[in-house]
């Protein structure tokens, strides 16, 4: 089974951190990255599948990222996460070609099922996690 | 009824403003959880909202460890159940809270 390798850009480092662990405990291989430079570095070393971006303000600063990874790799699949108050910069995000855009706060189900959406994947993800 | 526990790691959050991850899970009366428990990641610490989140959710009980005495009153007053300053796994504490056995302030043999 090919595990799919995603990479989470964030700036808060705690978002990052749970999110990788989360995603990891579901089988990906997941890879946060705290800034601009960080993420495209990670790109060059890992060649993720998808990208997922958190968009923290109106402007959608991170939508220049997001064209900077798909120039990068033209096959990276983007999903965008605008927090409240960058719905906005989400939907210019869609235009400008993410695969999908899930505003926060993040239900992790629907994540999962977006990344599996976007790369086709169907296969059943083992869980780790020891939910009741 | 809908339950929501802050959670840290594999545990209840010590603090409920410093929570930035939340589990809900849907109890079925007698027959136990309704789907597998939803986990949902804030995209930073704040104690409103999370709080909005609990009444947009229709959340009726809520299990975290500390919690600001004006949110568990705000939280009374909306007839939501706060079991607050409980200690342990956030998955021994949603069995003991379905069994009808989850009081404040226990500390699961989990945590000890």
């Amino acid at each position: 089974m090919q595990v799919i390798k995603v990479l989470i850009v964030d700036k808060e480092m705690e978002f990052t951190s749970i999110l990788t662990d989360r995603l990891c405990s579901w089988g990906f291989a997941a890879t946060a990255a705290n800034s601009v430079e960080e993420a495209l570095a990670a790109q060059a070393a890992l060649a993720p599948e998808v990208a997922v971006i958190v968009l923290r303000d109106r402007e959608g600063r991170g939508l220049d990222l997001m064209s900077l990874l798909q120039a990068g790799d033209p096959a990276v699949q983007v999903i965008l996460l605008p927090c409240k108050g960058a719905a906005i910069a989400g939907m210019r995000g869609m235009e400008r070609g993410a695969a999908d855009c899930i505003p926060l706060p993040l239900e992790l189900g629907v994540l999962i099922n977006s990344i599996r959406k976007v790369t086709g994947s169907s296969h059943s993800i083992e869980i780790e996690e020891s939910d009741p | 009824m809908k339950i929501l526990l802050t959670v840290q790691e594999n545990s209840i959050a010590p603090r409920f403003d410093q929570a930035t991850e939340v589990m809900i899970a849907e109890d079925n009366g007698h027959k136990g959880l309704t789907a597998e428990p939803r986990t949902i990641i804030l995209p930073h610490r704040s104690a409103e909202e999370l709080s909005d989140l609990i009444v947009k959710e229709g959340v009726q009980c809520v299990i975290c460890g500390g919690i600001e005495e004006s949110f568990h009153k705000f939280f009374t007053w909306k007839k939501i159940t706060v079991i607050d300053g409980v200690i342990g796994g956030h998955a021994e504490a949603l069995q003991r809270c379905l069994a009808g056995e989850l009081q404040p302030g226990t500390v699961l043999s989990s945590a000890r």
